[in-house]
């Protein structure tokens, strides 16, 4: 999952947001996420801590990226021993907030990343009312409902720039305070 | 039931719907093959030693590779040079958005997709150049994934890479917004087909086009719809460049293209006003 983050630069960015009459869409519940990330664990052991200052400095320095208060932990158990880990992360992007997970395997490495949910962060009434007022519509006649039926927009590219970084400092936190765990 | 997936790839959040979790994991796996072997953000991805390659032995590529760049100079051919992955590089290289890899020579200002030499499963390019496929290999992603699902069993499903879309089986309403204010603009009723949308990026001072250097018209947003989201891609960027014979360019994909122009009105390029 390395570098993966402005890969398609040249597509255009940040309109599926902007644009989302479904303001919001979850995929996955965190333990929805558990289970698709860790189809065989048998218990996920909650390890969530909130950050000292020394620690949030630390990350910050060795990321690039600033922590939030804390972060969100499980150390995922199978029937012969630990199968991995699972952090869970929040990232503002420039008009969206979008919840993630991140598993790693017993070694520290990535395992997998799901989007959990996705959501606009502000402008989403606006927006909505303009979309009922301006619908054309003329091609196929029937009314919309929103957020039922359109779940699918051709808008233009969203940069997952920020999840990057956010994995990032997912990888440093857990690197500092619970490999060898 | 239905589930759907979300996951970073391709510098994008990629969506797969479908019945069956094992066949989505078998779409993203198609999706992470193609980000691995051609992203110009890897130093090591089959692109970024075939753009380090001048000069030296050419390149082994994968069969997606060869596809994606078969595809791409078939449209860089028939558009004359107005689809030209090189010279997206060599403008995603100046605006920062792709980086030069250590053993990544100067770029030669002058070269274009012409440049690259293939031949069988070999590539080489013979000026230093900058290939970007970010305008085609994001719509192949789609393909291939779309493919897995239909491989695996799957009768229903859409994959969306970013507004690259597929859906089959049940029809799948797209929803196409205004660049410049997000309202919705139109909607397309998609069945085994796909669509693409290149548009403005919404910035403080308004929209901007840099990522679509070619662009000649006042669209403010292209769409184009075709069987393949391969071609609904790269038609995209021909058509915002307002290519002289898009008309027949369309047809040769059988694709059509929705534009939104800067006063908000929707119109077919082949001329037809779809809605004031």
């Amino acid at each position: 999952m390395s570098n993966q983050s402005t890969w398609f630069a040249l597509a255009p960015v940040a309109l599926v947001s902007a644009a989302t009459p479904a303001a919001a869409t979850q995929y996955l519940s965190v333990a929805e996420a558990q289970r698709a990330m860790f189809p065989s664990a048998s218990a996920f052991i909650d390890h969530s801590i909130v950050f000292t200052p020394a620690q949030r400095k630390a990350i910050a320095q060795a990321s690039g990226v600033g922590p939030s208060k804390g972060q969100a932990v499980w150390d995922v158990k199978g029937v012969s021993g630990r199968q991995g880990w699972i952090l869970v992360d929040r990232v503002l992007g420039k008009h969206e907030l979008i919840t993630y997970a991140l598993a790693l395997d017993p070694t520290g490495a990535v395992k997998g990343v799901e989007i959990l949910d996705y959501r606009e962060t502000y402008g989403g009434e606006i927006r909505n009312s303009h979309w009922r007022q301006q619908f054309v519509g003329k091609r196929n006649g029937a009314a919309l409902r929103l957020g039922g039926d359109i779940r699918n927009i051709s808008g233009a590219t969203l940069s997952s720039r920020h999840v990057t970084d956010g994995i990032r400092r997912l990888l440093v936190t857990y690197q500092m305070l619970f490999a060898g765990a | 039931m239905r589930q759907r997936r979300c996951r970073p790839w391709l510098g994008t959040f990629v969506e797969i719907e479908a019945d069956c979790a094992v066949a989505i994991e078998a779409a993203f796996k198609a999706v992470a093959r193609v980000h691995r072997l051609m992203s110009a953000h890897e130093p090591d991805s089959e692109l970024s030693r075939l753009n380090r390659s001048t000069g030296g032995a050419p390149v082994r590529l994968s069969q997606d590779t060869r596809t994606v760049l078969d595809r791409a100079l078939f449209w860089a051919r028939q558009s004359d040079g107005a689809f030209d992955p090189v010279a997206a590089g060599h403008n995603a290289v100046a605006r920062g958005d792709i980086p030069l890899h250590d053993g990544q020579r100067a770029l030669d200002p002058s070269a274009d997709f012409e440049a690259l030499m293939m031949e069988e499963e070999f590539a080489r390019l013979d000026r230093i150049g900058c290939i970007d496929l970010g305008g085609i290999a994001k719509g192949h992603a789609v393909d291939v994934a779309v493919a897995a699902l239909r491989k695996v069993g799957m009768t229903d499903g859409m994959v969306n890479a970013g507004g690259d879309l597929f859906a089959f089986g049940e029809p799948r309403r797209v929803v196409v917004p205004d660049p410049m204010n997000g309202a919705a603009r139109f909607t397309l009723m998609l069945r085994d087909r796909a669509v693409a949308t290149s548009a403005g990026q919404r910035g403080d001072g308004g929209l901007g086009f840099a990522h679509l250097p070619r662009r000649r018209a006042d669209h403010v947003s292209v769409t184009v719809e075709a069987p393949r989201a391969i071609d609904a891609d790269a038609l995209t960027k021909i058509a915002f460049a307002r290519h002289p014979h898009l008309p027949r360019l369309l047809a040769l994909a059988d694709a059509r293209a929705i534009a939104i122009t800067a006063s908000g009105e929707v119109v077919e390029l082949a001329g037809e006003r779809l809605a004031a």
